[in-house]
C-alpha cells in the first residue's frame, strides 16, 4: 500500500513537527518562516539550457554594444539581459559572445558584423542593439548564438530564438522542437514590440527580448 | 576538288549525313572537356569513395549502397541497407541506435558491440585500425577500434564539437579542429596533446595530411589554405584566393595536387567553387562550379579522378585530372 507523496510544504511541517527542522526564533510564526523558506527556493535559478555552437563562430569579435549601423535593413532588435549564477548573484569576469546572421540569413564569415564579445556592466547586465536574424535553408528559426564564458563557471554555448518566428506558427509551445531546431523550450523567448518615436529622431521602432543567462559553477 | 567534295558529300543519303554530323559533334564535345563527367542519382548524394583498386566507386543514398564502374559510369551493384545505416566507406557502415551506435563490417557482415554516445563527425585511419568520432555534447573525441567497437582512448575536445578530423598516414597522429576554431594535435597511442592551435578566427572545416606525412593542409570559414609543417605544426604557408569558405579538400595521391571546394549560400552566392592547385607552387590550375556545397572530394588511388559530391545535389561529379593538367 503507498501514500501520496507530501509536497514540499508539508514535508517541512513533517520536519517540524517531528523536531527534525527547529524554528530558530520563537516570535517568527511558522507559516511565515515556510512561505520565506520557499520564496528563497524560488529564487533560486535553473541554469540557462545548452544548445548547439554551430559552425559560424568566430574568434575576435569587437567588444561592441551597437552592431546596427546607420540605414541597416532589418527590423531594429535590442537585446538585453543579465549574467548571473544559479543562487541569482552576479558572476564576475563574465564574457559574452554573440553573433546571429544578417537578416537575409547570412553570416558575415569576412568580417564582424553582427557578432559582438562584451563584457557585462556591474550589475551583471548587458544591452545589445542590432537586428532581427533572417532565416535561412538548413535552420530556418530565427536565432541568435551565445557563448559565455566566466571564471569559476562552466562555459556555456546556447542560442536564443524568437517566439513570434513564423517558423512557430504562432505556438511555441507545440512548435518549439519542430525540425529539432531549437534544443530547448525555454531558449524560445517572448517577443515585445516597442513603437519607438516614429518620425521624432528618438529610439526606433523595435523589437525586444530579455534573455538572462545563469551559468552553473565548474 | 573541294567542291566535289562537297557536292559529293550532299548528295549521299539522308542517314549517312546524320551519322558524320553527330559523329562531329560528339567530336567537338569530346574535346571541350574530353573526361569529365557526371553520374546521375535520383536522390540528393553527400559522400563517395572509391573501392580499393580505384577501378569503382561507391555512395549512398535512400537506404542504398550503389557501385559503378569508374570508367564506363555502369552500375554494377546495389545493396540496400536497413535504415539508419550509414556507410563510412565501401567495407564499413555505421548503424544508429536508441542509445548508441554499432559499427558493421559490410563484406564480413559483422557488427561491433554496442557503443554508447552519439557522434557528428568521424575518420578513419588508413591501416582501418582506428577510428575517431567526435561529439559536440559530449565534447570529446574517442578513439575507436573500427572491427571490434572498443574504445581505445577519450581526447578532450573543444565547446562546439569537431569541424573536421584527420588521422596523420602513419597513425600516430590525429588533428581535430573544433567548431569553437581550436585545432587540437594529438599523439594517438599516449593520448598526448602535441599542439594547440588558438590563434585561428573561423573553424577548419577541412584537414589532411599530405600523403608522405610531411604537412597539415587545412581550409574552412576564413577562406583561406593553411599548410603547416607536420613535425612542429608551425605554420608554412598559406593559399589565399579560393574566395568562399572551405567546406572540403582533397589531396591527390602523388601529393602534388590539392582541390578545395566551397561552402554555400548562407555566406556567399551561387555558385560554389572547385579549386584545383599546385601543391608545390600554390598557383591555381584550374577552377570549376559547383551546384551546391561540396560535401565530398576523393581521390582515386591512381590520382587520375577526383569525385565530388554535394549538399542536395542528385548528381556525383567526375573530374578528370588529365583534364586538369591541360
Amino acid at each position: 500500500m503507498s501514500r501520496a507523496k507530501p509536497n514540499r510544504r508539508q514535508m517541512l511541517e513533517l520536519c517540524i513537527s517531528r523536531g527534525l527542522l527547529v524554528a530558530g526564533a520563537a516570535a517568527t510564526p511558522q507559516p511565515r518562516l515556510l512561505a520565506f523558506w520557499q520564496q528563497t527556493e524560488q529564487q533560486a535559478q535553473q541554469p540557462t539550457s545548452p544548445d548547439v555552437l554551430g559552425p559560424f563562430f568566430r574568434k575576435g569579435a569587437p567588444d561592441n554594444r551597437i552592431l546596427r549601423a546607420p540605414g541597416d535593413p532589418g527590423f531594429p532588435l535590442k537585446v538585453v539581459g543579465r549574467v548571473i549564477n544559479t543562487k541569482g548573484q552576479l558572476v564576475e569576469g563574465a564574457k559574452v559572445d554573440l553573433w546571429h546572421a544578417d537578416h537575409t540569413g547570412r553570416y558575415d564569415t569576412r568580417g564582424y558584423r553582427y557578432r559582438a564579445r562584451i563584457s557585462p556592466d556591474a550589475k551583471g547586465g548587458y544591452t545589445v542593439e542590432t537586428v532581427m536574424p533572417g532565416h535561412y535553408a538548413d535552420r530556418p528559426a530565427q536565432h541568435i548564438h551565445y557563448l559565455i564564458a566566466a571564471p569559476g563557471h562552466k562555459t556555456l554555448v546556447t542560442q536564443a530564438y524568437f517566439a513570434t518566428d513564423p517558423f512557430f506558427e504562432g505556438n511555441p509551445e507545440k512548435n518549439w522542437h519542430k525540425k529539432g531546431i531549437a534544443a530547448h523550450k525555454e531558449l524560445v523567448m517572448p517577443v515585445k514590440l516597442f513603437e519607438g518615436g516614429i518620425g521624432t529622431g528618438a529610439e526606433p521602432p523595435h523589437a525586444e527580448i530579455v534573455f538572462d543567462i545563469v551559468l552553473e559553477k565548474a | 576538288m573541294r567542291k566535289s567534295f562537297s557536292t559529293s558529300f550532299w548528295k549521299r543519303p539522308d542517314c549517312l549525313k546524320r551519322i558524320l554530323l553527330l559523329a562531329l559533334l560528339a567530336t567537338a564535345v569530346l574535346s571541350a572537356d574530353p573526361q569529365d563527367r557526371t553520374l546521375s542519382t535520383d536522390a540528393p548524394v553527400n559522400n563517395v569513395f572509391f573501392l580499393p583498386g580505384g577501378k569503382e566507386l561507391a555512395a549512398s543514398w535512400d537506404q542504398h549502397l550503389r557501385t559503378w564502374d569508374a570508367a564506363s559510369g555502369k552500375l554494377i551493384g546495389d545493396r540496400t541497407l536497413d535504415p539508419k545505416v550509414f556507410p563510412v566507406d565501401a567495407k564499413l557502415a555505421v548503424e544508429i541506435k536508441d542509445k548508441g551506435f554499432q559499427l558493421w563490417d559490410l563484406s564480413a557482415d559483422r557488427h561491433s558491440k554496442m557503443i554508447n554516445g552519439t557522434f557528428e563527425s568521424l575518420a578513419i585511419s588508413v591501416d582501418r585500425k582506428q577510428m575517431a568520432v567526435g561529439s559536440e555534447g559530449e565534447r570529446s573525441v574517442r578513439l575507436l577500434n573500427p572491427q571490434t567497437g572498443e574504445q581505445l582512448r577519450v581526447l578532450p575536445d573543444g565547446l562546439g564539437g569537431a569541424a573536421s578530423l584527420a588521422f596523420s598516414p602513419d597513425g600516430a597522429t590525429l588533428v581535430s579542429a573544433n567548431f569553437d576554431n581550436d585545432v587540437r594535435i594529438w599523439k594517438t597511442q599516449s593520448g598526448e596533446l602535441v599542439r594547440k592551435i588558438e590563434d585561428l578566427t573561423g573553424a577548419m572545416f577541412a584537414s589532411a595530411f599530405t600523403p608522405n606525412g610531411a604537412e597539415l593542409v587545412m581550409g574552412g570559414l576564413d577562406e583561406t589554405v593553411y599548410i603547416l609543417d607536420a613535425k612542429t605544426y608551425a605554420l608554412k604557408r598559406t593559399l589565399k584566393g579560393h574566395g568562399e569558405t572551405i567546406a572540403a579538400l582533397a589531396i591527390s595521391p602523388d601529393g602534388r595536387t590539392l582541390v578545395t571546394g566551397g561552402f554555400d549560400v548562407v555566406t556567399v552566392a551561387n555558385p560554389v567553387k572547385l579549386v584545383f592547385w599546385d601543391l608545390a607552387s600554390g598557383s591555381v590550375t584550374r577552377t570549376a562550379h559547383s551546384p551546391h556545397a561540396v560535401s565530398a572530394l576523393r581521390f582515386s588511388p591512381d590520382g587520375k579522378w577526383l569525385a565530388m559530391t554535394t549538399e542536395g545535389g542528385k548528381e556525383i561529379a567526375l573530374f578528370s585530372l588529365d583534364a586538369t593538367a591541360r
